[in-house]
């Protein structure tokens, strides 16, 4: 088990630096084409919402740049899981290669790019005079995070082999996570904070990050057990079928 | 016995819709018609090769060899009978698989070796005689997009077979893929260095049209026909049965 892990974390970082580079290699602009999504919606947020419905939220840019990261990661992670088994449908028929490896190399790819967007949040966080410190608190945070991103898209590759139109599914799906998701505005339904899991990880991220503020043992305690638990059936679900993708493909 | 093959059989559902849009992967849910088409490719094989055998597969194109392999990788599950394989399996159709053209011979060296099943480290100890059999040292830091297909074909016969040879696999399996398509020198080399591997004591399970192939480093043959076995045995005996019907 932990040998096969090794491998399938081997070969995942090989193909998500391969990918890297690839996306980077010939144009400076490689890293700023994936930063640039972020950056304009929060520039036009900011202009649009800025003075009204921002008004009431503290450190209102410092809130939405959050919003807006996160959800991009999320987004970006698994609108590319949908098709990924297709794309590399060659692979999968004529080697005997562990697919799982394939989703989990998106991942680290993403992983890679959301780096830069780090660096772009402390800027911010100099800018408006928060706390670096409170930063670090990021990472435990950001593990739990990627666990559920991994789940769903574990999920989603594997469902994306048998449905042909799953990416245009999933993309109007996310436009409307975008607006269902406390990002350029403030919520705390506390009913929305237990169906989207996205919710309670902005709330926690948010409230220890920029406020300063403990959200609770009850969200903290139910976003660890959503995100582990997502991984575990995406997990589950993906292995159930993966033996069958080299036929239907 | 490595390979363990009993009563193995294969089908494919010939209705089967591929990757239809999720209406009408939802309309064929509910409606009533649901016929499955199979088709089996093979039924009923029993293979056991001894230790260390060369085996041949030979038979008209679609008489289910390269699936025959495929089961044997693990690509395809077996859907009547059991199939036990003891010890490391390599899988070969072709070479020049994975390659990235936009990443240099370097980086493309490091992805296809890692594909193969090797360690960044591995794949490092191995990188010198790589480089020094395809002969291309100069371009070790230019993009892949740059190289003539000759140049590709011995980029990739140079970095699978070394990379085979490391792992060293206890059962290897090769669909059509003897040969790279370059020079003569070059083809002798690979030739040779082909030789080594089927060599080594692995068993080797080889589907091929390439007659003369066959009967050079086969031990067993066997003649497969709409998914049954015709023949098996000797290989000049099979190869000459198998000529004589296709004349």
């Amino acid at each position: 088990m932990i040998e096969s892990w090794q491998k399938v974390s081997g070969l995942s970082w090989t193909l998500a630096k391969a990918n890297f580079k690839l996306r980077t290699e010939g144009s400076y602009l490689g890293i700023l084409w994936y930063l640039l999504d972020p950056v304009l919606l929060f520039a036009v947020l900011i202009y649009v919402f800025g003075q009204n419905l921002g008004a009431d939220i503290k450190f209102y840019p410092l809130y939405l740049i959050w919003g807006l990261v996160m959800f991009n990661f999320f987004t970006a992670v698994t609108g590319q899981a949908t098709s990924v088994i297709v794309n590399n449908a060659l692979f999968i028929k004529s080697m005997k290669i562990r697919s799982e490896v394939l989703v989990v190399s998106i991942l680290l790819q993403t992983i890679f790019s959301h780096l830069f967007e780090i660096v772009v949040l402390i800027a911010l966080t100099v800018y408006f005079g928060a706390s670096l410190l409170s930063l670090l608190i990021y990472l435990p945070i950001f593990i739990f995070f990627c666990a559920l991103t991994l789940g769903i898209s574990f999920f989603l590759a594997a469902f994306g082999v048998y449905v042909s139109d799953l990416n245009n599914v999933w993309k109007f799906f996310t436009q409307v996570l975008f607006f269902a998701t406390p990002i350029f505005y403030a919520s705390a339904k506390p009913l929305i904070l237990l169906l989207n899991p996205l919710a309670s990880f902005l709330a926690i991220t948010r409230g220890l990050i920029i406020y300063h503020e403990w959200p609770g043992l009850k969200i903290i305690s139910l976003s660890a057990v959503t995100s582990i638990l997502a991984l575990f059936v995406g997990w589950y679900l993906f292995n159930l079928v993966k033996n069958k993708f080299a036929e239907n493909l | 016995m490595r390979i363990n093959l009993q009563g193995v059989g294969k089908k494919f559902n010939l209705n089967f819709k591929k990757r239809e849009g999720i209406l009408a992967r939802l309309l064929s849910v509910f409606s009533l018609s649901k016929n499955a088409n199979d088709f089996w490719v093979f039924r009923v094989i029993d293979f056991t090769p001894a230790d260390g055998q060369i085996v041949g597969i030979i038979g008209r194109n679609g008489s289910g060899k390269s699936t025959l392999l495929r089961v044997l990788a693990g690509i395809y599950q077996a859907d009547e009978g059991t199939v036990k394989l003891k010890g490391q399996v390599a899988y070969l159709t072709g070479f020049g698989q994975g390659l990235m053209p936009k990443l240099t011979m370097r980086e493309n060296i490091y992805l296809v070796g890692s594909l193969l099943g090797l360690s960044q480290k591995e794949i490092k100890q191995r990188f010198v005689e790589i480089v020094e059999f395809s002969e291309l040292g100069e371009y070790i830091e230019t993009p892949v997009y740059k190289f003539s297909s000759g140049m590709i074909s011995r980029l990739s016969f140079s970095t699978t077979i070394f990379c085979l040879k490391h792992r060293n696999p206890d059962i290897l399996l090769i669909d059509e893929a003897l040969e790279a398509g370059t020079d003569l020198n070059f083809r002798n080399k690979a030739l040779n260095k082909m030789e080594e591997i089927l060599l080594t004591g692995a068993n080797v399970v080889l589907v091929s049209h390439d007659l003369a192939m066959i009967e050079k480093y086969c031990h067993d043959v066997i003649w497969l026909d709409k998914g049954k076995i015709v023949k098996q045995g000797q290989a000049s005996e099979v190869v000459s049965a198998y000529v004589k019907v296709n004349k």
